[in-house]
């Protein structure tokens, strides 16, 4: 069932919100043991909200468009009162006061939340493997990562721990995780979605988006968190669009740009998935556009040094003194010690490498050759995005290069892994929307994606285009296979 | 680049301490090895010609947005905001002795 359907059902009685968060919250139960998606469970919270929604509905009272519906969050986001971790040890037992304000929009319209789910440590990973928690697993294929940082987000959907999550996409890890699950990915345009409440990593890329089962479903979420917010100054006051209603139209007339360099360097299936897709959408009468992006191939580099250097700055707040983990210090240790201690303790490897790496490469000698040239390649690669933009509505590509990759592959090569990204980072450098659809499964289970992107604050387009591509792809099955067995008992 | 700029332990030492983060020898022996691999890959940035290209900070580079400069009465209260601190005494945070 899809969360459009699950709304639709519980505001129409056929089912009652708690009977449908307790299917939820076990099947949550039955598949943790197997996937390691969830850092916190809220039950009781889940149940209640749940309740209030079936007493709302029985007193005839009006619902919101998400009344009843179960979701998870990424533990990025900050829910009053549960646990917020980032995924690291630093901020264990770390419990915030208030929500984020997209929180407050889904409570507004209805929602309930589950839980929250697994992510690299700080959202700095492409595989879910530096969560503190261990990593979650792919549920179509239970050896495998299932992208990140995102991960946990979107595990919990693709296994069906309700029909929805908010992830945060910095550099793919909305899109990434959901591609390698077979889910519906969506980063917004920087400044659609308010970022108040939310763990900063980089800044100048950090967005929040919805994960889901189905475009619309997507389209759903985005219209509940997307808008202006008092309480985050880089949100923009862009009129938001009926997004549902954008995935009813038509293919037809859509300029869809191809970028032939990107159809390099991917694996036989991935590549025939972009070029299936780019023929069904011809065949649904759009019109395609060679586009080129000169200094795409720059991005990865160009991404990975700003959001280091962003990181070292944000980072600096976990101090041991006002929240997050403390080192243990003898008497006559001094402040120096415990900040130095306290973070040598409270962050992972990769976290570490990347504040250390964003500290020099904006330290004295340095920060011209590096930094400063990072922001410079970033002004080129959002010039190309704008020229292409004008001969085009949308542009087609791949979301990553393969499908789920065994876990453990790139642990021991930073920049292989950061090579994952190589799709995704320039929708962040250029504040554009892009989104990742599911388009089948390959010979071997996994599923296939392809990565839409369109002008800034133009999501309606993007859910246009991503309808179309979703009614014409193969349908992936209703769900992981691998997870159906390990569930039944099989290997 | 050259290597001139390349990432060693005493510079990973150094930017370490400016990060306030402790490392031992030998992870600073591992981190310098592992940086140098992203510095070298990142010089890829070094051959394109960017002299004449402003940098860009931020997808959004006009005035920010600022809110009215009045009270939201949205403020933490004081055990709100201790309540997460991992030391703390009379409404303060605890830290070492900073000054003798």
């Amino acid at each position: 069932m899809s969360l459009i359907a699950c709304a639709r059902a519980i505001a129409t009685g056929a089912q009652t919100a708690t009977a449908v968060t307790e299917r939820a919250l076990s099947r949550i139960v039955a598949a943790e043991p197997h996937l390691n998606a969830m850092v916190h469970v809220d039950s009781d919270g889940a149940l209640a909200q749940a309740a209030r929604v079936d007493a709302a509905m029985a007193a005839g009272g009006p619902l919101g468009p998400l009344a009843g519906v179960p979701l998870t969050i990424k533990d990025l986001i900050a829910v009053a009162g549960l646990p917020l971790t980032a995924g690291s040890k630093m901020l264990a037992g770390y419990v915030p006061a208030r929500d984020a304000s997209v929180i407050v929009r889904l409570r507004d319209a209805g929602a309930v939340i589950l839980g929250k789910t697994s992510l690299d440590e700080f959202a700095m990973g492409s595989t879910n493997e530096t969560a503190v928690t261990g990593p979650a697993r792919n549920p179509w294929d239970l050896g495998r990562v299932p992208g990140g940082s995102s991960g946990g987000s979107a595990v919990a959907v693709a296994a069906g721990y309700g029909y929805g999550s908010l992830g945060t996409d910095t550099g793919g890890s909305v899109r990434l995780p959901a591609a390698l699950c077979g889910l519906v990915g969506l980063k917004p345009t920087y400044g659609r979605v308010s970022r108040s409440g939310v763990v900063a990593y980089a800044s100048s890329f950090d967005q929040v988006g919805p994960m889901a089962t189905t475009v619309r479903d997507a389209a759903r979420l985005l219209a509940v968190i997307a808008g202006p917010c008092g309480e985050d100054a880089t949100s923009r006051l862009e009129a938001v669009a009926d997004y549902e209603a954008a995935c009813d139209l038509p293919a037809r007339g859509l300029r869809v740009g191809v970028v032939r360099s990107w159809l390099e360097g991917l694996t036989t299936e991935t590549h025939d998935a972009v070029l299936s897709t780019q023929r069904r959408l011809e065949a649904a009468g759009a019109v395609t556009v060679e586009v080129t992006l000169p200094h795409a191939h720059l991005a990865v580099p160009a991404y990975y040094l700003i959001a280091m250097s962003e990181a070292s700055a944000n980072l600096a707040r976990y101090d041991g003194v006002r929240f997050g983990h403390r080192a243990a210090l003898e008497p006559d240790d001094d402040l120096d010690t415990l900040y130095a201690r306290s973070r040598a303790e409270g962050f992972g490897a990769e976290v570490k490498r990347r504040i250390i790496m964003g500290t020099w490469a904006l330290s004295s000698g340095y920060y011209e050759a590096y930094y400063d040239r990072a922001c410079r390649v970033r002004r080129l690669i959002h010039g190309d995005l704008e020229a292409a933009l004008r001969q085009c509505d949308v542009i087609l590509g791949p979301t990553a290069p393969s499908t789920a990759w065994p876990l453990g592959s790139h642990t021991h090569d930073p920049v292989a892994a950061y090579q994952m990204d190589i799709y995704t980072t320039v929708a962040n450098l250029a504040g554009l929307p892009a989104m990742s659809v599911p388009v089948g499964l390959s010979a071997g289970g996994l599923p296939l994606a392809i990565q839409l992107m369109a002008g800034a604050f133009d999501e309606a387009t993007l859910l246009r285009c991503a309808a179309s591509v979703e009614r014409d792809a193969p349908a992936l099955p209703s769900a992981p296979i691998a997870l159906a067995r390990a569930l039944s008992g099989g290997v | 680049m050259s290597d001139s700029n390349a990432i060693t332990a005493e510079i990973v030492a150094k930017a370490a301490r400016l990060s306030r983060i402790a490392l031992s020898e030998d992870e600073r022996l591992v981190m310098a090895e592992q940086l140098e691999r992203v510095r070298a890959w990142a010089a890829l940035l070094q051959d394109v010609p960017v002299a004449d290209v402003a940098p860009m900070l931020h997808p959004h580079e006009g005035a920010m947005r600022l809110r009215a400069d009045e009270d939201t009465g949205q403020t933490l209260t004081v055990s709100e905001v201790l309540a997460n601190a991992p030391a703390q005494a009379e409404d303060h945070f605890l830290v070492p002795r900073v000054v003798g």
